[in-house]
């Protein structure tokens, strides 16, 4: 049933690129991943098919690049900056307070599926150092004692709502 | 009834995370529903001041004054107290610890007031997303007047003569890469904005992208008419969403407006201009390895020459240039070439947007004409150091260097930053200071360049990964003399030989610190010492029995129980146990912990 839905959604996204050009690639797989939330095997290879690019060539493309999810995300992602100006206001021992705290590492996404933590090598927000982003809010000048409680909060608000 | 007073909330992304959209809406449904106000008063929002540090801004009417770190609370004392009662609230505005008085005006905020500003002056006060707005601060007048005045070969004479030079790390001569442009005659021909800006502590692209995204579009058209070129693209990187919405938007109305399209302004000139997203590598900001993102390839960097402007994107000619370098573009046709030429330096033209960040008071966003010194950018702008004494100057980001307290009076100008072996880059400054460790730093830097090199070319790929292992040997305490040798022979087999900027300019961070702190490395290497107390195994902790009052807070925050002592008592460390992490040290009321 599900799978014969999402190809039909798969269809009505490829159906836009009428003559697909290898340069489309990209913006297809961007496409489908905005409505799927990630990559899956089966999408990348349906793709390359649709395209005529080899499935290898897709992932390679795909993996080489972090806007990219190759496998399927947390519920909340975490987006840590390790870039000079937070690092010199100890993001270090953020992240690593976060990976103790998650018991994840970065790129990886915590059993429940709840969170997925990232490292970036700059959010742009230098002159709040440290910079933290969870899914779309920035939060500036953070320490450990408040990424923990904003964790606390987001597990709170899952557990009690399903 | 004369014209409405303006009320401006920042809205850039710095002051958006700190709560500026609720700000807008408070005062603006305030006012809305008091009918005196809306008279009077109008509300809306402006790019940045750069002064992110004391965000969310207010900016209150025509004297401009001054509210700092407003939130809704305050914003309701905005209305009752200075709007409807006419008072300025001294207690919100920005306390100044020089003078030791309230300032509220924003013209005479020290970090304001002691910038020379040209491409960010009007920002503040113009609302990024209103096309009307920026029409009131002379927009698209410079476009207007190239348009009906100069041939297009005319327009890349002028940014020849301006001697305008790339912002986005390499410094060419903007002028000469328009002529070449404009000589090409296959077509399609592309006009690129770099945007991509990976530079870790860098953020002017963004701040410039979201804040006046009209300008940077204006630089965009004029390039597209003098080089006789009609397909333009911003690249910009996803994550900036607040810059790609506000972009976006832009393009929106350019094209309604007919400032887009087949006919710019009624004038017989076509232009089209889209976005492409930068997939996230830091190697895509070069820009063939960005002309292969833009491909669907993977972003591997190509042999030069043959250069954008001959074979670019597709293998069409293809015009590059940085965000800032386009920003720069209206104010030269608009002052006229002959005054451009009288701001900056010999061979360094105009003014240059630094991002300020660090162990520094004042944080954010300055411009300066080239030629301005790193002690006034650090002391007279930023307000000096936060706690810590002055260390350092990090500039230019991972392709820059570790410049020391030595040459703090030394101008910034792309001829005299090379002469010190190091780059300007973007204009990232970050400052440091004594608890920073330079060889740790420079690890910091080799390992972003090992993780972001793309590992097509050998150099770059295996260069970083060895200078990477030997800085980690020193920082462990094993470090040898000679390894300071096979540094700088592993440095220059890099630069010599690697494909692409980032192997060649990698190495630059090390370079710098061999040269200017070589006595600190040598410590780490002879001595076992860091001085900075950062590199955890050279290090050690010891409680002074005379000085410990035994109020167990080491004790209590130690992550491995490595401390023990009675409540009263003195307390001491078990030197096997420790892992030298240094927070008994930091919260020791009596400083009686030692770190040597
Ligand atoms: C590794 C690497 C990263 C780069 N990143 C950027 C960048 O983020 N933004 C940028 O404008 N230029 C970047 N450049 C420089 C571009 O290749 C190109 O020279 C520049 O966009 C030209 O614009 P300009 O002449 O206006 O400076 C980078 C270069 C290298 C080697
Ligand atoms: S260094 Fe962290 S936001 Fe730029």
């Amino acid at each position: 049933m599900d799978s014969v839905k999402n190809s039909n959604i798969l269809d009505k996204i490829l159906k836009k690129y009428a003559n697909p050009q290898r340069s489309d690639l990209s913006k297809i797989l961007l496409d489908v991943q905005n409505e799927f939330g990630y990559l899956s095997e089966e999408l990348i290879r349906k793709v390359s098919n649709f395209v005529g690019v080899s499935a290898t060539e897709t992932y390679g493309f795909a993996s080489f690049y972090s806007m990219y999810n190759l496998e399927k995300p947390g519920k909340y992602v975490i987006r840590a900056c390790k870039g000079t100006a937070c690092h010199v206001k100890n993001a270090n021992r953020l992240i690593r307070d976060i990976e103790n705290y998650l018991k994840i590492k970065p790129g990886e996404t915590t059993k429940d599926g709840l969170f997925k933590f990232e490292v970036s090598s700059c959010l742009g927000v230098c002159a709040l150092a440290p910079v933290l982003i969870i899914n779309d809010k920035t939060y500036t000048r953070v320490n450990s004692k408040i990424v923990k409680s904003l964790i606390d909060e987001i597990r709170r608000g899952n557990s009690s709502g399903s | 009834m004369g014209r409405k007073q303006p009320i401006i909330v920042c809205s850039n992304s710095g002051c958006v995370s700190s709560g500026g959209i609720d700000i807008f809406i408070t005062l603006y449904s305030e006012i809305f529903n008091n009918p005196n106000l809306i008279e009077k008063y109008e509300v809306k929002k402006g790019g940045c001041h750069g002064f992110c540090e004391v965000g969310p801004t207010v900016i209150v009417g025509d004297e401009k004054v001054f509210y700092i770190k407003v939130d809704t609370a305050k914003a309701k004392d905005i209305i009752n107290e200075h709007l409807i009662n006419g008072k300025i609230i001294e207690r919100y505005l920005f306390f100044d610890f020089e003078t030791k008085k309230r300032v509220p005006y924003y013209d005479d905020i020290p970090f304001i007031k002691k910038q020379e500003r040209l491409l960010l002056k009007s920002s503040p006060f113009v609302d990024p997303e209103d096309f009307v707005d920026y029409m009131k601060y002379d927009g698209f007048k410079a476009l207007e007047t190239v348009l009906d005045k100069y041939q297009p070969l005319d327009v890349c004479n002028m940014i020849l003569h301006s001697e305008l030079r790339g912002r986005g790390g390499g410094g060419f001569y903007t002028g000469k890469k328009w002529l070449i442009q404009a000589e090409q005659i296959a077509q399609p021909k592309y006009v690129i904005c770099n945007g991509d800006e990976g530079d870790p502590g860098t953020f002017m692209d963004k701040y410039l992208m979201e804040g006046d995204p009209f300008r940077i579009l204006e630089g965009i058209l004029i390039a597209g008419y003098a080089t006789m070129s009609n397909c333009g693209i911003v690249y910009l990187r996803k994550e900036y969403d607040l810059a790609v919405k506000r972009m976006e938007n832009a393009l929106k109305i350019l094209y309604d407006k007919k400032f887009l399209g087949y006919s710019v302004m009624g004038r017989p000139f076509a232009f089209d201009i889209k976005i492409e997203y930068g997939p996230g590598a830091y190697i895509c900001g070069e820009e063939t390895a960005l002309f292969a993102s833009i491909e669907s390839k993977r972003g591997n960097p190509k042999v030069k020459p043959p250069f954008p402007t001959e074979r670019g994107l597709f293998d069409n000619p293809t015009l590059i240039n940085n965000v800032e370098t386009y920003a720069n573009i209206r104010d030269i046709i608009n002052l006229g070439v002959e005054e451009y030429l009288k701001i900056g330096t010999a061979e360094s033209k105009g003014t240059k947007i630094f991002t300020l960040s660090g162990s520094i008071k004042h944080s954010g966003l300055i411009e300066m004409p080239f030629g301005v010194t790193f002690d006034s950018i650090i002391n007279d702008i930023g307000g000096g150091m936060q706690k810590l004494k002055f260390k350092a100057i990090q500039v230019g980001g991972a392709s820059g260097g570790i410049i020391p307290i030595s040459d703090i009076n030394e101008q910034i100008s792309f001829e005299n930053l090379a002469k010190l072996d190091s780059l300007l880059g973007a204009g990232g400054i970050v400052v440091l200071d004594e608890s920073t460790c330079v060889v740790e730093m420079a690890k910091y830097y080799i390992e972003f360049a090992q993780e972001e090199s793309c590992g097509f070319c050998v150099p770059c790929r295996e260069g970083t990964q060895k200078l990477l292992k030997i800085l980690n040997k020193i920082i462990d305490g094993e470090g040898q003399l000679d390894d300071i040798e096979k540094i700088r022979s592993i440095s220059s087999f890099m630069f010599e030989t690697s494909l692409c900027g980032l192997g060649r300019e990698a190495i630059n961070p090390v370079i710098s610190m061999l040269k200017n702190f070589d006595q600190e490395l040598k410590e780490h290497i002879k001595d076992k010492k860091c001085r900075a107390g950062v590199c955890p195994r050279l290090v050690k902790y010891v409680i002074n029995k005379e000085s410990c009052i035994g109020c167990g807070a080491c004790k209590l925050i130690c992550p491995v129980n490595a401390i023990t002592g009675i409540q009263g008592q003195y307390h001491t460390i078990d030197r096997e146990m420790c892992i030298r992490c240094g927070q008994c040290y930091k919260i020791c009321p009596k400083e009686a912990i030692l770190r040597s």
